[in-house]
């Protein structure tokens, strides 16, 4: 690890974790240990081969508490993703601001907290929560460690909410903050939910590293719609994990959406813990400039009868990297899985760079499962059908780009964000 | 209308067209058949602009000028229309936005303003119904999960509202039954008229039962060696190519 970050956050631990003294205490100590032992990985370990985490520990980090001053900004209309329609929780350096986010209303089926709230007036609700046991790399240990704030949000049996919960977390400060909001979330038995996830920097110039934590437990027969956005072009540093455990008959639908980011690293998690329950894991990437986005996805058949289905696109243009690592794991007792991943890429200039490994394993012996990737430019006779009607070449790219996104895009079930999407990569790539 | 004048072409290095001439007026519909690999498909392409040809000797003239330094999207926009005898397949792009998309940079061209959503649906709509498309192909990916019949009326519903002077039909008969066939053909009598010229590629005569030729020309081994009227369509649908060749290869 390097020395001065071991420095910082040991710093960090004392001052902000060490006070509290609660139930969970015992817990954070034990992680944060875990932590400094594992240290940060380097470019030899093999999940961190093409994204330095260390390049992400340079300069000087800060962590800030929580401070009423910064929660007193206005909020640009367009980082609500055109989700007029939804309830927003809003976090400003990390910290939950009430009075930014809007949960007027909220269906008596749904229970929104503070997790900072929480950790302070109720610890015990959470010990028993926190642990999920999907993962133990070092920024999980991390973001268990410090508990920092995030959302603590429960769903009742059965109920439907037809609005969508939308966390966004926003960085207004000029520092390089470290900022690890921490989301806990359970669907009850037959719910159906959508929540998206977003995060922005005021100081697009500046850079913030945002060590996200998204768990999720997801009852019996309950049906969730996770949209995972990253949209804005920034300079901040994005490690997101989710992780998701889905029992049995329950529906899993997540959309990672990328359409910028300097350095963006998804981490997804999904245990098919229950017989009959399926994931459908769909991801988007347009890339340009110097760009780089990282997807990890992990789908865990643990019991039979369970289905995966993964869709990743990418278009890389400039010098962007993305990187696609998919593992289907089907273990010993998974039989009559479904797994397909598939991961298509188009790749729009000689030195955009496209990384690109799905693994399959599989311990099951009556199993389906394929995977595959590519990676090409524009078809050349699609580019010609399209000028041998009138269309202008660089037009005729762009269509043909838009209809590559447009297999993703159609995908989202929430009318206002697939409409928000539509109209900003139009911007990107279609012609009036 | 079109010229073309000792035109040799080549893909790879390999020459396919080795001199072809070629005259057509306004008003008038020619055929051009032959067996496979004569050269018919490469001669459509060539005329279109596709990358992959390329013109060792020759020229092209379209309305008195070379159109062989023109992209495809710059011959389109002038008149020339190819209906392409393997349509593409492309998820994602609507046919209706497509259709929009080029007919207003044709418009464009032509000094005329975009078509606003109302006129458009309506000339869509217009056009479809005149080669038996249901609504729902506007909406549906460009061809994507089509039929064989059913890409080719697409080929003649772009066709009918690009409105070219020139309209190539390059094996449009190819894989249609009966019924699509004349669809097809009702199709492109129906855009004729005598300003507009069609150039139809065809490996069969039936096609010609129904759009009349003016002329038909017989290419094989990349140069026309027969041409006639229409009556030559019939004696190469009697007797085959076999005595073209006979009589070509005895020279």
């Amino acid at each position: 690890m390097p020395p001065k970050f071991e420095q910082f956050i040991k710093k960090q631990f004392d001052k902000t974790v060490l006070p509290t003294q609660g139930n969970l205490f015992s817990w954070q100590q034990k992680r944060f240990k875990a932590f400094l032992e594992k240290g940060i990985p380097g470019k030899k370990h093999e999940e961190w081969k093409y994204t330095s985490a260390r390049s992400m520990l340079k300069d000087n980090i800060l962590m800030l508490p929580d401070n009423k001053k910064d929660k007193n900004i206005a909020i640009e209309n367009n980082h609500f993703l055109g989700l007029n329609d939804a309830w927003h929780m809003v976090f400003i350096n990390g910290y939950y601001a009430g009075n930014q986010s809007r949960l007027a209303d909220l269906d008596a089926g749904l229970n929104i907290e503070s997790l900072a709230e929480i950790r302070k007036e109720h610890p015990e609700k959470l010990a028993h929560r926190l642990n999920t046991g999907m993962s133990d790399d070092a920024f999980t240990l991390l973001n268990d460690a410090f508990l920092q704030d995030g959302s603590i949000i429960n769903i009742a049996d059965h109920c439907h909410l037809d609005k969508a919960i939308h966390l966004f977390s926003y960085n207004r400060n000029p520092d390089k903050l470290l900022i690890q909001p921490r989301h806990v979330i359970s669907l009850g038995k037959s719910s159906k939910v959508s929540i998206v996830l977003s995060a922005a920097n005021y100081y697009t110039e500046k850079s913030a590293l945002n060590n996200l934590l998204t768990q999720i437990s997801v009852a019996e027969n309950a049906e969730l719609h996770l949209y995972l956005i990253h949209s804005q072009d920034n300079e901040d540093f994005y490690l997101d994990h989710t992780y998701i455990e889905a029992a049995s008959n329950s529906r899993i639908y997540t959309y990672h959406l990328t359409m910028a980011g300097k350095m963006v690293r998804n981490d997804l998690r999904i245990k098919l813990n229950g017989p009959g329950a399926e994931a459908h894991l769909f991801g988007l990437y347009a890339l340009q400039g110097h760009q780089h986005v990282d997807n990890r996805t992990f789908v865990d058949h643990a019991m039979p009868h369970c289905q995966s289905n993964e869709l990743y696109k990418g278009i890389l243009n400039d010098t962007s990297t993305g990187i696609f690592n998919g593992k289907i794991l089907v273990e010993k007792d998974a039989q009559k899985t479904l797994a397909f991943q598939h991961n298509p890429n188009i790749l729009l200039s000689n030195e955009a760079n496209l990384n690109t490994k799905p693994q399959l394993e599989i311990f099951a012996d009556d199993v389906k499962c394929s995977h595959g990737a590519s990676s090409g430019g524009i078809d050349p006779n699609a580019l010609y059908y399209l000028q041998a009607r009138g269309i202008g070449m660089d037009d005729a790219r762009k269509i043909l780009m838009y209809a590559f996104s447009n297999e993703i895009l159609d995908k989202i079930a929430l009318p206002a964000l697939k409409q928000w999407f539509e109209a900003k990569l139009s911007k990107q790539y279609l012609v009036s | 209308m079109l010229q073309i004048k000792d035109l040799h072409a080549s893909v790879n290095g390999t020459p396919i067209l080795k001199g072809v001439n070629l005259s057509l007026k306004k008003g008038e519909i020619h055929a051009i058949m032959g067996p496979n690999g004569s050269g018919k498909s490469t001669l459509a392409s060539v005329i279109s602009g596709k990358e992959d040809y390329e013109v060792n000797r020759g020229d092209i003239l379209f309305e008195g000028e070379s159109i062989l330094s023109l992209l495809p999207e710059e011959r389109a926009r002038k008149g020339i229309f190819l209906a392409f005898q393997y349509p593409m397949e492309i998820p994602g792009v609507s046919t209706a936005n497509f259709l929009k998309t080029a007919l207003n940079a044709v418009r464009k061209h032509q000094g005329k303003d975009p078509l606003d959503a109302v006129k458009m649906l309506h000339l869509l709509n217009e056009k479809r119904a005149m080669v038996e498309l249901d609504k729902s192909f506007l909406n549906r990916s460009l061809n994507e999960g089509f039929s064989g019949g059913e890409k080719k009326r697409n080929e003649i519903f772009q066709m009918a509202v690009l409105e070219p002077t020139l309209g190539i039909l390059d094996e449009t008969d190819s894989g249609l039954d009966i019924d699509a066939l004349k669809i097809v053909a009702e199709g492109v009598n129906k855009l004729k008229n005598d300003e507009n010229a069609f150039l139809i590629i065809t490996h069969y005569q039936r096609l010609l039962d129904y759009i009349i030729p003016d002329y038909v020309h017989v290419l094989y081994d990349g140069r026309f060696v027969k041409s006639g009227g229409k009556e030559l369509a019939l004696k190469l649908e009697k007797h085959g190519y076999d005595w073209i060749k006979e009589e070509i290869d005895a020279q």
